[in-house]
């Protein structure tokens, strides 16, 4: 007996849905179901530290052992009751438009970033967004209230009019605005150089901002298998020249692989994780996967146990 | 296949587009959007040969709509001999139609028709079954197909020449349109008693003048396989040519009512002085000076032609310096008014506002027929119609009965038992008994014959309100069971209000009921003067019948059966039938004679050719070999008639325009086809 394909299984499908709220419900089902256990699984799960009694504290949490022990007064402070602030920057320049498929890249970037959010607001935690193509445009700041998920969702949704990606100059601009210590997710195809936005990079984690990266590609993008032999105009720049794939396939992939080897490599450099996924690939495994790798990653790489907190 | 205008078939030039546009490469309008172009190598591009064309069948759709469109726009047509569906082994029914009309007239021209109308029977197969109809206002068929069949084929052009020997034109109009409904009907008769749908023929021979009655042929069914031919002929017209044509009598203005005439020429003539006379018919003398007018360049002109009340009854309006021609003079009979008489028996003074006699002097005036009041009671004679309110002497009453039994009308005012009882002496009968009483609630008409005359101008429902009329002293009559008296209306308690009885040839009127404003407010009802005119205008014999109209049109003149005609010049011969223009007298048994005027038909008179493509939109299926004298205003140009014919009878225009629309669905089917492959072997990107 065979059963069903879930319905997130099938990108094609699931993009097909104009309601992004649904979408970011289909998927987040399915990620729940997808992990094993979840890492946020309730509250006050987790102790993380004592602080001392001030009066007006609720006695609940008095930990009447330590006072046994120590004859003090000591406030048992669980992870949930400190709020995580994140925020998820989602690149809708030009370049996020290009689908060899039926749907293009921002469609399936669009979904990730709502079923994060989703994910992030039943968690309890503040989360906001912000768009950004040659600036950060369309920024909701991290909350957590009735109605602020469908904010996201509306803003999430809007067509852009951009056409150049500037990474670089919307790190900064983040750096800017999140004075708190924030988790900023980056969702993007990080096609432009490198060099541009490294630096930007890494005066975001120096900020102590914990960063995380989901680059979204076209299998086109990667292989080159699409098109014909024909000018072919680049999306945000306009340039044009004459490409027949199958003569330009080799040096293409070959270019593109030194490109994601770099991209990988500044990512690594100021330990940011980072993940690769393609647009043919199921949201729900790509989320998982994500989540799955930023726990591993969180338990082997990050220097501090606070940084889980998410 | 001919072609009407093939100078559109330049339009083929075009062609060049659609086969230059496919030996274009696309390949610079192709273009691709990425987004990580900087990771791509330009690449050499590949050449293809110039001479490969993209898509031919494309190419050839297209092609095709520029020759189809050319060649719609260049008006093709098929000239045949014969219609095309006509079966070879069935006989040809030809049937001649020959125009007898007044237009006719000129003997050049008639003779012209019947030379042609011969030629048609020499022209003839042994096979063919030909008819002969003859028209003016009335068809007449002169010979039948059966007749035609009967006859030797060596005797057949004889028959028809003396057939046309004993005929001569008319001075009728022209009812084309009943004369081909006639040929039609013939068509499908022969066609029953052959047995099938042979080709037929209508042949026209006629002058075809502006005043050819044509409207009819709209709605006619054209048997399969009929053609119509016209032989057009016509003679040379003369610019001076003019005709006359009878408009009417003009308002009096105190020296006679003045005769209206329309001088009709032809237009785009030299402008010129016509004068015109005023001729005392009984000898062709003239009556008055002439009256000088301008005859316009437009062709049209009305004149006034005075006719002073002493001028003779009979009269004739000429054009003594214009050719003969058509229409040419005018016969007249003057206007004479016809007065009334009234004579008022009553006790009352003129200026008693409560005697009906008042309001019967106020109501007479002004009228079109001069009313009068005859007060000298000892000249009784001539009065038309007596009122009589108020009671009158044996000797009066023998005068009014006496003129009762000679024609005149009487209305009697039985306000009284007394007149109540005279009425029923004037009425010849006996045992009329009456009596008057005044009542509190007045009575009202209960019941109308509206069917009788001298109600019936009030049958409309808009005038037949006769509540407000009221009757306060009415007198109760009631008739013995043998009366002939006829009761017209009742009051609403069922007694008789108004009755008329025939005494002799004169009528009698009985109102159970003054007319006095106390009595009744009739007098002073709107309805009042009406019913009287009604009355007084019966009494004088009628509506006054027309005097002055064309031949075609004797039901105006209202002649009845037992009238006798004569010629105005010869009044001892009696005409049976009024085939002719002139003035004839007509007598009555028993009245007056009176004279009657006849005139040319108007539409006869008019030198005009009839417009060519009336037939055309008419849906006349015109033959293809038209014989039309060149005075036919024909508007081809320099083209033959046959082509232009040929051509709006064919319309294979339409034929390649449709072609063309359906090329066009084609071509636009196949052209998203191949787009459609096109895109279905890359994948197309999901970028807008």
């Amino acid at each position: 007996m065979s059963t069903a394909p879930a319905p997130s299984a099938d990108p094609l499908a699931l993009l097909a849905v104009k309601d992004l709220s649904l979408r970011a419900k289909v998927v987040m089902e399915g990620v729940q179901s997808g992990l094993h256990r979840s890492p946020f699984s309730g509250f006050s799960s987790e102790f993380t530290e004592y602080r001392q009694y001030s009066p007006g504290d609720d006695l609940r949490y008095l930990d009447w052992r330590a006072y046994a022990r120590s004859d003090r007064y000591y406030i048992k402070k669980y992870e949930d009751e400190t709020n995580l602030r994140a925020l998820i920057l989602l690149d809708v320049s030009r370049s996020m438009r290009f689908g060899s498929g039926p749907h293009p890249k921002i469609e399936y970037a669009r979904t990730l970033a709502a079923t994060l959010a989703r994910f992030l607001h039943e968690q309890r935690d503040v989360v906001g967004t912000a768009l950004f193509d040659e600036k950060v445009q369309d920024v909701v700041p991290p909350r957590w209230r009735p109605g602020h998920l469908n904010h996201i969702y509306a803003t999430l949704s809007r067509e852009p009019a951009g056409r150049e990606t500037a990474i670089g100059s919307a790190l900064s601009e983040v750096a800017r605005l999140c004075r708190k210590r924030t988790l900023v997710l980056i969702v993007s195809d990080f096609l432009a150089p490198v060099d541009t936005w490294s630096p930007a990079l890494g005066e975001l984690t120096a900020a102590r901002h914990d960063v995380r990266a989901l680059q979204v590609l076209d299998p086109a993008e990667l292989n080159l298998e699409f098109g014909r032999a024909a000018m072919w105009e680049d999306l945000e720049s306009g340039e044009a020249r004459y490409v027949d794939p199958t003569q330009a396939r080799a040096d293409y992939t070959t270019q593109i692989n030194a490109h994601l080897a770099e991209v990988k490599g500044a990512f690594d450099n100021y330990g940011v994780l980072h993940h690769l996924t393609t647009t043919a690939q199921p949201l729900t495994d790509a989320l998982v996967t994500f989540l799955q790798t930023r726990r591993g990653a969180s338990r082997g790489t990050r220097p501090s146990r606070k940084d889980s907190v998410a | 296949m001919s072609l009407l205008t093939p100078f559109f078939l330049a339009g083929l030039a075009l062609l060049a587009g659609p086969i230059i546009a496919h030996l274009i490469r696309r390949a610079t309008k192709d273009r691709i959007e990425f987004s990580a172009i900087r990771f791509l190598n330009p690449s050499k591009p590949r050449l293809d040969r110039r001479s490969r064309v993209q898509h031919p069948l494309l190419l050839l759709l297209r092609c095709l709509i520029v020759v189809a469109l050319a060649l719609a726009f260049a008006r093709p047509y098929w000239t045949q001999t014969t219609p095309p569906t006509a079966s070879e082994t069935q006989p040809r029914i030809v049937i001649a139609l020959l125009d007898r009309s007044a237009s006719m007239q000129p003997p050049a021209r008639w003779a012209d028709a019947t030379t042609r109308v011969n030629a048609i029977v020499e022209a003839l197969e042994p096979s063919d079954i030909f008819s002969l109809i003859t028209f003016d206002a009335r068809t007449e068929i002169l010979l039948t197909g059966e007749q035609w069949q009967s006859a030797l084929p060596s005797e057949r052009p004889g028959i028809v020449s003396s057939l046309l020997s004993d005929q001569s034109p008319s001075w009728s109009a022209t009812h084309l349109d009943n004369a081909i409904a006639t040929a039609l009907e013939s068509v499908r008769e022969l066609n029953e008693s052959i047995g099938g749908s042979a080709s037929s023929e209508l042949l026209i021979v006629s002058d075809l003048t502006a005043g050819t009655r044509v409207a009819g042929l709209a709605g006619l069914d054209w048997p399969a396989h009929t053609q119509v031919k016209f032989d057009s002929v016509t003679a040379a017209s003369d610019p001076d040519q003019i005709a006359l044509q009878w408009l009417g009598w003009g308002t009096d203005l105190g020296a006679g009512a003045p005769a209206r005439v329309r001088l009709i020429g032809t237009p785009g003539a030299t402008p010129r002085s016509v004068s015109l006379q005023l001729v005392d018919a009984s000898n062709d003398a003239p009556w008055a000076p002439p009256i000088e007018t301008v005859m316009p360049s437009s062709g049209t002109q009305l004149a006034s032609v005075p006719v002073s009340p002493d001028s003779p009854a009979a009269l004739r309006i000429t054009l003594p310096d214009t050719p003969n021609s058509l229409g040419q003079s005018l016969n007249l009979v003057r206007h004479v008014d016809r007065e009334i008489q009234f004579k008022i028996w009553s006790d009352s003074p003129s200026s008693d506002l409560s005697s009906p006699r008042f309001y019967l002097e106020n109501a007479i005036t002004g009228w079109i027929d001069p009313a009068t009041i005859a007060d000298d009671p000892s000249q009784p004679d001539t009065p038309t119609l007596h009122v009589i309110t108020s009671p009158l002497n044996p000797t009066e009453i023998s005068t009014v009965k006496s003129r009762l039994e000679a024609g005149a009308f009487v209305i009697l005012l039985a306000n009284s038992p007394e007149l109540a009882a005279q009425a029923a002496t004037l009425a010849g009968e006996t045992n009329w008994r009456a009596s008057t009483t005044s009542r509190s609630n007045p009575l009202l008409f209960g019941e109308i014959d509206f069917g009788h005359p001298l109600f019936a101008s009030f049958a409309d429902p808009r005038f037949s309100d006769f509540t407000r009329i009221r009757f306060t002293r009415p007198t109760s009559l009631t008739l013995p069971a043998d009366t002939r008296t006829q009761v017209i209306a009742r009051f609403d308690n069922g007694e008789p209000a108004v009755l008329e009885t025939a005494v002799e040839r004169g009528r009698l009127i009985v109102w159970a009921t003054g007319w006095g404003p106390r009595e009744t407010p009739w007098v002073l009802s709107t309805k009042f003067v009406p019913w009287l005119q009604a009355v007084a205008e019966r009494a004088a014999g009628g509506t006054i019948p027309v005097a002055v109209t064309e031949l075609g049109d004797l039901s105006r003149l209202n002649l009845p059966a037992e009238s006798t005609i004569t010629a105005l010049r010869d009044p001892d011969t009696a005409i049976d039938q009024l085939t002719q223009p002139g003035i004839y007298q007509v007598t009555v048994p028993e009245t007056r004679p009176r004279l009657i005027a006849l005139n040319v038909p108007a539409s006869e008179t008019n030198p005009e050719p009839l417009a060519w493509d009336i037939f055309e939109a008419l849906g006349v299926p015109l033959s293809n070999t038209l014989a039309v004298s060149e005075s036919v205003d024909v508007p081809t140009g320099d083209l033959p008639e046959s082509a232009l014919v040929s051509e709006s009878r064919q319309r294979a225009w339409r034929w390649f325009v449709l072609l063309a629309i359906a090329l066009l669905l084609v071509e636009g089917i196949v052209a998203l086809v191949i787009n459609r492959r096109a895109s279905a072997a890359v994948p197309a990107p999901a970028n807008p």
